[in-house]
């Protein structure tokens, strides 16, 4: 201000004949003026300050699958891990030298992996070498050196993001992870004198008016990285002198409080370079994931000059659109990069030959696996509020296993597209879903939501609640089999025709499905051939109450109604909800809640929450052992029989297909020792699908766990249960000689104590002697 | 209320000396009309080892229960699996309870059939003070022992800490 009093009155003692008034005038409007200038700049300044020292973006919740962990002896195929490698986006080089590259001879690898964080700890990269043969993991070593490796981690694949409603997606990077040459050809094509100027290049500025008037529009951009920054961070698109204005004062006010590392760091996160359907891609992290599908570090020279070739238009320069032209654009960085010194003749004459290395789909923000990330979200929601889920940049660790989610989605395509086609289904009706789980840990590893697994719409897997027909018959049974001194496996049940009051008090008079009835059967033979006849007795005889209660306990949380027809499967229930039920089942009688996510990390890797395995026995471990054994005779005998024309027999699977009234649902439930998949087909306005478990569902599961490992059914016998062949002539005790003789689970003391003829032996055994002999087998 | 104490030198040393032994027994009995050896499936054992139990933590009081010793207790445990379950002891020394469970539930993936692991997690639910939740994992091992006295009984120690515990 001072020097200005002096200059009024310099131009005083010279005019003085300007009236003493309109002297006063000019000096209050130029006070005022500056005054009002000076509040404005502070104001600038002050939005500056603010976003640049808050946090300056939000940041969509990142979510993750299982991290894969190789082990020499783990179930895998060279096929399986190049997938693996390729969904991660490691890229096949002739020598790895950096993390994210491998290399492939036949059965044998050379992979580096990336380094992560995990709930458990940090994981460094690691160079190794793998071998695989037969479909197994043989030998895991360092690649120097050759010391055997016990287990390495990669780092997890992302599958999908929870996004705040702008859509704004980035992946923050920081400076000093960013490649040099990738800031040099960003300096030299946008911002020559960056380390020199205060916020703007007057010179730059002029020329690029110039250029513009003789143009008569916009044809050269005058704007420094700053300015570029403060335009993109502070201000709206419009083409104003206002805005130039203030993108000037900020520019200023930016350089003046900040060093050039943070407004250049900022820059290079802040920065438009795309654009995915509604979410836009912005900062070269992201950016490098969306067009190469590996992070920055790993890009070479022509992927580096291809996305500062995107700085200056990335719609006008899409490569996966306009690939010529964003080939001459990368070219002329290229060149430039080249007069700079920054790389040789060769570099160049290789980088202009390369393709442009862009990944065909992009590492789309869709999440290619909706359904499942739908138990993600209803997982999360129940701990976290949604803004923070949008904007924190939480990382969420889940369960789901990526070979095994393709195989599920693949399996249900295909068989929805073949029996649509061999049975002459209306095309377009039939749906399906399908719920994959670990068996011990209780973790969900696929969920497939329909017929189109990649379209994000009703999730039938959480959301259909369909009737389950024989679905419900385990828990009949095991109602039963509990009270071994009422019931065992081969006690007799009546087929025969049955008349119940309904829940409406109507009778009710079911039927078996070949409508014959088939007399006295032993209880294993009416679960494994599920006779709705003989269940329906049974079901009478052991009380509807405590069938409920068995539903409850194996972790059925819907309410059901105690109906005669709930024997039958009258209960609906979701795909899901029958898969915690058959879980349990699965899981030896311990009670699980099926997982979708095992833990939750800050933004910055920093352990934030961890969804634990809890179990807790709710049914008695020998009756469900039983039931099992029963579930796998009807895979291998019953109901289920062309399931192994499918999976191989030494799967030994237990399984129950279901049905409903009219052919609306078709189910399987089905488990091994370490994989339980339900399957579920029918249609959406619940009018007859036309198929059986067998001929549908069925197909499904076989389909899909064809295409994944798993242990076979082999469980630890119960303590007090013993096996006991039998012969099912006469439900006695039999032998190898003993045709068709099965072997069969009986709790303590309720074996048939008598031998069959066909064995040739006589008598009664001796149970304490047997079972003695039992415990030394 | 019973004071429950922490070894983690023994955790420790447990973990490192590792014996190795002849034969393995498994946790379970496959019936014989089913055949094992799935072709796509299988976690062959590279190495047999016997494995040292974890320490049940007793009463401080109580001089009724023998201190830990090795047992005859026989686990085909991978070498990834005794990797994880040294770095879960380590982590439980170091007072981090949790990270240790998070290991063990990892080489649960890999070995989901090994009692020795259930029964570690069961003793880490224990001293963290999960009583119901140890219970039911000294259970799960117990169904994976097959006749493993020893391990039965240190499951068995749990399960009773854990109820007077309630």
């Amino acid at each position: 201000m001072f020097p200005l009093l002096v200059w009024f009155k310099k131009l005083n003692a010279k005019r003085a004949a300007i009236p003493h008034f309109w002297r006063w005038l000019l000096l209050v409007i130029t006070v005022i003026g500056m005054l009002t200038s000076w509040a404005y700049v502070s104001y600038l300044d002050s939005v500056v300050k603010a976003k640049f020292e808050g946090k300056r973006w939000a940041l969509p919740a990142r979510v993750y699958a299982r991290p894969l962990e190789l082990y020499p002896g783990m179930s895998m195929t060279s096929g399986q891990f190049v997938q693996e490698l390729t969904s991660l986006g490691y890229y096949d080089a002739p020598t790895p030298k950096s993390s994210g590259s491998y290399r492939r001879k036949g059965n044998s690898f050379s992979v580096i992996t990336r380094a992560a964080t995990f709930w458990d700890g940090k994981e460094p990269s690691i160079a190794f070498r793998a071998e695989f043969s037969d479909g197994v993991l043989n030998s895991l070593t360092r690649a120097t050196g050759n010391e055997a490796l016990n287990l390495v981690r990669f780092d997890p694949m992302q599958i999908g993001s929870i996004y705040p409603a702008h859509n704004e997606d980035r992946i923050l990077v920081k400076l000093s992870d960013v490649p040099p040459l990738l800031i040099k050809a960003l300096l030299a094509i946008e911002d020559r004198d960056f380390y020199e100027h205060h916020g703007i290049a007057p010179r730059a500025m002029f020329r690029a008016l110039f250029a513009n008037l003789r143009a008569g529009g916009t044809v050269q951009g005058g704007s420094t990285i700053t300015q570029q920054l403060v335009k993109n961070f502070f201000l709206t698109n419009e083409r104003t002198l206002t805005r130039k204005i203030n993108e000037i004062i900020m520019a200023l006010e930016l350089e003046r409080r900040y060093g050039k590392a943070e407004i250049l760091e900022t820059y290079l996160n802040e920065i438009y370079l795309g654009q995915d359907g509604a979410r836009s891609i912005h900062g070269f992290g992201l950016a490098s994931q969306f067009y190469f599908g590996r992070p920055l570090t790993e890009l070479r020279t022509e992927h580096i000059a291809l996305l500062v070739a995107l700085v200056k238009g990335p719609s006008f320069y899409d490569p996966r659109r306009h690939q010529q032209r964003t080939r001459q654009r990368r070219d002329l960085v290229l060149d430039t990069l080249l007069s700079l010194n920054e790389i040789n003749d060769k570099e160049l004459k290789r980088a202009k030959v390369a393709d442009l290395g862009i990944t065909k789909v992009a590492a789309s923000g869709v999440t290619p696996f909706p359904a499942f990330l739908d138990l993600v979200r209803d997982q999360l929601i129940r701990d976290y509020r949604e803004e923070d889920l949008t904007s924190e940049g939480l990382q969420i660790f889940t369960t789901l296993d990526p070979l095994v989610q393709r195989s599920a989605d693949r399996a249900m395509v295909n068989q929805i597209h073949q029996i649509e086609k061999s049975r002459r289904l209306p095309p377009g009706e039939l749906q399906g879903a399908a719920v994959v789980v670990n068996v011990e840990g209780a973790e969900v590893l696929a969920v497939v939501g329909g017929r189109d697994p990649n379209f994000a719409g009703f999730n039938r897997a959480r959301d259909a609640v369909r009737q389950i027909g024989s679905l419900v018959k385990p828990a009949v049974y095991l109602t039963a089999l509990k009270n071994p001194q009422n019931y065992t496996p081969v006690t007799l049940l009546d087929d025969t025709a049955v008349s119940l009051k309904a829940g409406d008090g109507k009778q009710w008079t079911p039927e078996n499905y070949d409508h014959q009835e088939h007399g006295e059967v032993p209880l294993y033979q009416a679960l494994a051939n599920s006779y709705n006849l003989a269940t329906a007795h049974l079901g009478m005889a052991v009380g509807l109450p405590n069938i409920v209660d068995t539903l409850h306990a194996l972790g059925v949380e819907r309410e059901i109604d105690a109906y005669p027809s709930l024997l039958l499967g009258a209960a609906s229930l979701t795909p899901l909800e029958v898969t915690q039920m058959y879980h349990t089942l699965a899981n030896g009688g311990f009670h699980a809640p099926l997982r979708a996510i095992n833990a939750v990390l800050t933004a910055d890797g920093k352990p934030l929450q961890r969804f634990p395995l809890s179990i807790e026995r709710t049914v008695d471990a020998s009756a469900v052992y039983l039931v099992n054994t029963i579930m796998q005779n009807a895979v291998r005998e019953g109901t289920g029989r062309s399931l192994y024309s499918m999976v191989p027999s030494s799967l030994a699977v237990a399984g129950k297909t279901g049905t409903s009234n009219d052919l609306r649902d078709s189910w399987f439930a089905g488990f091994t020792h370490d994989r339980l998949a339900v399957t579920w087909m029918g249609r959406d306005d619940d009018r007859p699908a036309r198929l059986t478990g067998a001929e549908g569902a069925l197909r499904v599961w076989g389909d899909l766990m064809s295409g994944i490992s798993a242990q076979p059914g082999v469980w630890a016998v119960p303590d007090n249960v013993e096996l006991v062949w039998i012969d099912p002539a006469t439900n006695l005790r039999g032998d190898d000689a003993c045709p068709g003789a099965v072997q069969l689970g009986f709790i303590a003391g309720s074996a048939p104590t008598n031998y069959s003829p066909c064995t040739g032996l006589s008598g009664t055994v001796d149970q304490t002697i047997d079972w003695i002999r039992g415990l030394f087998q | 209320m019973t004071r429950f104490t922490r070894q983690p030198l023994w955790w420790a040393t447990s973990i490192l000396i590792i014996k190795l032994s002849g034969c393995a027994t498994t946790g379970t009995t496959p019936p014989s009309d089913v055949k094992t050896g799935n072709p796509t499936s299988g976690t062959p054992s590279t190495t047999t080892t016997r494995e040292p139990l974890a320490p049940i933590e007793e009463p401080a009081r109580s001089a009724t229960v023998p201190p830990p010793e090795y047992t005859d207790a026989q686990t085909t445990t991978h070498p990834a699996v005794l990797a994880l379950l040294s770095e879960a002891t380590q982590q439980e020394a170091s007072g981090d309870p949790e990270v240790a469970a998070a290991k063990l539930e990892r080489a649960l993936r890999i070995e989901p059939r090994n009692a020795v692991l259930w029964h570690h997690l069961a003793a880490v639910r224990l001293r963290q003070g999960q009583t119901q939740l140890a219970v039911s994992l000294a259970q799960k091992s117990n169904s994976f022992a097959a006749r493993d006295t020893e391990l039965l009984e240190r499951n068995q120690l749990i399960i009773e800490q854990a109820r007077a515990r309630n």
